[in-house]
C-alpha cells in the first residue's frame, strides 16, 4: 500500500465531508462494540484470561529467539520449509521464489494483513503473478482497485450501492441489489479461482511453536479453500504471532472472536501443519512459512515492545472515537486506528507518520478493551515526545507546548499568568459570559463558544479556604 | 544458515540484551512446551455429562448449525435421504468420506448415489466423521486423513457430519488433547456453524464461501 499518512489533517477533513463514508461508518458504531460487550457478559472470566495472555505474550517476546526457532524445527519436521524475511524486499522476492519454481500464473490469497503491509499484491502483478483476493470484502476492493480501511471488515467504508456497481461492471452480469445475491454471485465467480489457483496464500492470526503449525481465524471459509486446493500453500505471518502450546493457542482463540466481533467463536479456526500427508487425497504438496520481521524485532527492548502482544483483533478501532469519525483511509497506510497510530511510526517512520499518534483524544477506551491490555494511549504518547525531541510537529504546537513548560516549571509565575488572565477572558465573553473568539483557539471556538471563567483561581480558592480552617 | 535468519535473531537478542538463551534455559522451556498446562479455562469449558451435550447443542444451533438426533448408524442413510429430499438433491450424489462405517450403510437401499472422493465445484452435499464436538462454542472438530479429506468439510453447498454424544468434550484444550494422541495431521477444522460474511454493510450474512448448511447427525 502506498503511503499517506503525511496528508493525514486532509484526508480526515475529506472524510468527514464524505456523505457516503459518514454512511457507512454507522454500521461500525452500530455493530461491534455492541457486540463485543454482550460476549463479555457471557464470560466472566474474560479479565483473568487477558491477564493470563499478557504474561504469555510477554514470556513469547522474552524469549522469542527459542520460540521462532523451535516453531521452525517442527516445521521442517512436519516436512514444510520456514524463510525469514528481514523487510518487504525479502518478503516479496521469497514468494515470488516459490510461484516462478512452480511455474504459477494465479495465486489465490486469503485475508492478510501482513501482504498487504509488505504490498505482495503490487510485486507479484508487476511479475506476471495474478493474485487474486478470496475474501469477499478484500475481492470487492480488489476490483475496485481500493485498498481495506479496517484489519477485520476491509470494506467497512462502503455502501451495499458501490458494491452492485462494481459488481456489475467487472462481471459484465445484471446489476444486482440484494446482498443475498450479490454473495450467492462472488461464490460462483470465486470457485473457478479457487480451483484454478497454482499457489494459495494465507496470513496466520497465530503460529504454535510446539507443534510447527499455523492457525487462521475466518468466518467465510476462503482461507480455508485458499490453502486446501492449490498444491502449495503459502503463509506469510510476522515473527511476534507466535503462542508457544495448543493450550495457549486456546486462550487466544477465545479472546480473539470475542475482542473482534463478539463471536462467540468465528466460524472457522483451522491448524495447518505441514503438507499434506502420506495417503491424504487432498491438500498442498508444499507448505511454506515466510516469518515476515518488517521492523518487529528493532521494537524488542524497545519502550514499543508492548505492542509486540498485539492480536490485531481491531477492538481498539472499533472503540476509537477518531477512527468511527473518519475511518481507516484518513490514517494513510495499512494499520488504522490507535495500534496503527503506534504501529506505523515504527514501520514507516514517525517522520511520515507523525500525525497518527495526534490524533487521539486520550479516552483510554482503547486501553481499556484490549485484550492483551496494551498500553495504547501511553504508547502514542512516547511517540509525541519522540517527535517533540526530534524538533518535529507544527512550530505553534511546539511553541505552545515549550510556553508551557516555562510555566508549569515555575508556579509563582503560573499563579501570577492565571490570576490575570481570568478576568482578561471574563471581559472579552462580554454579557454572555461565553467566548465565541479566542485568539489561538480559532478550532475550537469556530465549532462551540468557550464558558468564560467565574470567580477565582482554583490556588486562590484553596489558600483561603485552608486560612480560613485555620484556627 | 541464511542471512535474514541470522539478523533477525540477532536483533532480537541484542533488544533483549544477552545472547543465546543456555542450554538449561532452553532446557526448561523445551519442557514447557511438552507440560500440556492449561490456562484458566472458563466455567463453560470444565463441563461433563448431560450438561456438556446440553451445552453443545444450544450453542451450536445458536450459530445456526442443524442437529438431528439418531437412534444408531443405521438411521443415517434414511434421514440422509430425507434431508436430500427436503432440499430437491435428489438427482445429486452425496459425496461421501472414505469412512468405513459410512461406506459400509445400505446407501442404496434410502435411494442415494454415493461418490467416495475428495469434493470440488458443483458438488451439493457431503458426509464426513468427525472428531469431536467441544461444549464451550458448539464447535465441531475434523481432522484430515486419507479416509476425511478437507474438501468435504468446505466445498459443498450442504456439509454433514456424524458425531457421537460420547466424543462431546467440554473445551479446546480437550479436543487438542484427542488430536494430538491421534498424531497431528495436516488440518485441523474446528467448525461453528455454517459460513458466513458480515463484508456487505457490517451485517451477518449466511452462505459465504464455505458450506450454507453445516447438519450434525448425533448419535
Amino acid at each position: 500500500m502506498d503511503i499517506n499518512s503525511p496528508d493525514f489533517i486532509a484526508r480526515s477533513k475529506s472524510a468527514l465531508e464524505n456523505a457516503d463514508l459518514q454512511k457507512a461508518l454507522t454500521n461500525l458504531k452500530a455493530g461491534f462494540p455492541g457486540k463485543r460487550k454482550k460476549a463479555m457478559a457471557r464470560m466472566p472470566e474474560f479479565d483473568t484470561m487477558r491477564d493470563q495472555a499478557v504474561e504469555i505474550k510477554n514470556k513469547v517476546i522474552e524469549n522469542l529467539d527459542y520460540y521462532l526457532e523451535t516453531f521452525e524445527t517442527k516445521v521442517q519436521d512436519n516436512g514444510g520449509q520456514v524463510h525469514w524475511a528481514r523487510n518487504a524486499d525479502d518478503a516479496c522476492q521469497t514468494i515470488l521464489g516459490i510461484c516462478r519454481s512452480v511455474d504459477a500464473k494465479t495465486v489465490t490469497k486469503g485475508k492478510s494483513m501482513v501482504t498487504e503491509e509488505i504490498n505482495l499484491n503490487k510485486f507479484l502483478e508487476k511479475h506476471s503473478v495474478t493474485p487474486v483476493e478470496t475474501d469477499l470484502g478484500e475481492y470487492i476492493l480488489q476490483l475496485r482497485g481500493d485498498h481495506p480501511s479496517h484489519i477485520i471488515a476491509p470494506a467497512i467504508h462502503l455502501n451495499l450501492p458501490q458494491v452492485s456497481d462494481i459488481f456489475a461492471e467487472k462481471h459484465k452480469l445484471p446489476r444486482k441489489e440484494d446482498p443475498a445475491e450479490l454473495m450467492q454471485e462472488a461464490r460462483d465467480i470465486m470457485r473457478d479461482h479457487f480451483v484454478a489457483a497454482d499457489v494459495g496464500i494465507t496470513g496466520a492470526n497465530f503460529f504454535v511453536a510446539e507443534t510447527g503449525s499455523t492457525m487462521i481465524v475466518t468466518n467465510e471459509g476462503n482461507g480455508d479453500l485458499t490453502q486446501t486446493l492449490p498444491k502449495v500453500h503459502i503463509v506469510v505471518t510476522s515473527i511476534e504471532k507466535c503462542v508457544p502450546t495448543l493450550e495457549d493457542l486456546s486462550l487466544f482463540m477465545r479472546l480473539l472472536s470475542r475482542s473482534a466481533t463478539g463471536q462467540e467463536s468465528a466460524v472457522y479456526n483451522t491448524l495447518s501443519s505441514g503438507p499434506k500427508q502420506a495417503g491424504d487425497q487432498d491438500g498442498p504438496e508444499q507448505f511454506h512459512v515466510v516469518l515476515v520481521d518488517n521492523g518487529r524485532s528493532s521494537m524488542v527492548g524497545d519502550e514499543q515492545q508492548d505492542m509486540l502482544r498485539c492480536i490485531r483483533c481491531s477492538a481498539c478501532m472499533n472503540h476509537c472515537p477518531v477512527y468511527s469519525q473518519i475511518g481507516g483511509h484518513a490514517y494513510g497506510w495499512v494499520y488504522p486506528g490507535p495500534m496503527g497510530a503506534v504501529l506505523t511510526p515504527k514501520m514507516i517512520g514517525i517522520e511520515q507518520a507523525g500525525h497518527l499518534p495526534n490524533a487521539s483524544t486520550f479516552c483510554g477506551k482503547c486501553e481499556a478493551v484490549c485484550p492483551v491490555r496494551i498500553p495504547l494511549p501511553s504508547l502514542m504518547r512516547t511517540w509525541r515526545e519522540r517527535q517533540f525531541d526530534k524538533g518535529q510537529g507544527p512550530a505553534a504546537s511546539r511553541y505552545g507546548i515549550q510556553i508551557w513548560a516555562a510555566l508549569a516549571q515555575r508556579p509563582w509565575l503560573y499563579h501570577a499568568m492565571t490570576r490575570i488572565a481570568i478576568p482578561m477572558m471574563k471581559l472579552w465573553s462580554g454579557q454572555k459570559n461565553r467566548i465565541s473568539s479566542l485568539p489561538l483557539a480559532r478550532g475550537w471556538t469556530i465549532w462551540r463558544d468557550l464558558p468564560a471563567p467565574e470567580g477565582k483561581t482554583f490556588m486562590q480558592q484553596w489558600s483561603k479556604k485552608n486560612k480560613e480552617q485555620q484556627p | 544458515m541464511s542471512t535474514a535468519r541470522q539478523q533477525i535473531l540477532g536483533r532480537i537478542r541484542s533488544g533483549l540484551k544477552r545472547g543465546p538463551l543456555t542450554e538449561q534455559q532452553q532446557a526448561h522451556l523445551s519442557q514447557e512446551l511438552k507440560s500440556r498446562k492449561r490456562t484458566t479455562q472458563p466455567a463453560r469449558a470444565k463441563v461433563t455429562g448431560q450438561t456438556a451435550l446440553d451445552d453443545f447443542k444450544a450453542m451450536a444451533i445458536e450459530v445456526a448449525t442443524e442437529i438431528v438426533n439418531l437412534a444408531n448408524l443405521e438411521e443415517l442413510p434414511q434421514a440422509m435421504s430425507q434431508l436430500m429430499q427436503d432440499s430437491n438433491l435428489t438427482q445429486q450424489p452425496l459425496v461421501l468420506a472414505k469412512e468405513p462405517d459410512l461406506v459400509a450403510l445400505n446407501w442404496a437401499a434410502a435411494g442415494i448415489t454415493t461418490d467416495i472422493r475428495v469434493s470440488t465445484k458443483g458438488d451439493s452435499v457431503s458426509l464426513t466423521n468427525s472428531l469431536c464436538g467441544v461444549a464451550e462454542t458448539g464447535t465441531l472438530v475434523l481432522r484430515s486423513s486419507p479416509n476425511s479429506p478437507t474438501t468435504l468439510n468446505l466445498f459443498p453447498d450442504i456439509h454433514c457430519a456424524v458425531l457421537h454424544k460420547h466424543s462431546i468434550v467440554a473445551g479446546y484444550e480437550d479436543a487438542w488433547d484427542w488430536v494430538r494422541d491421534g498424531g497431528i495431521p495436516r488440518t485441523v477444522n474446528f467448525i461453528t456453524g455454517p459460513s458466513r460474511s458480515a463484508d456487505l454493510e457490517q451485517t451477518l450474512r449466511m452462505g459465504a464461501h464455505g458450506p450454507k448448511r453445516l447438519v450434525i447427525f448425533l448419535l
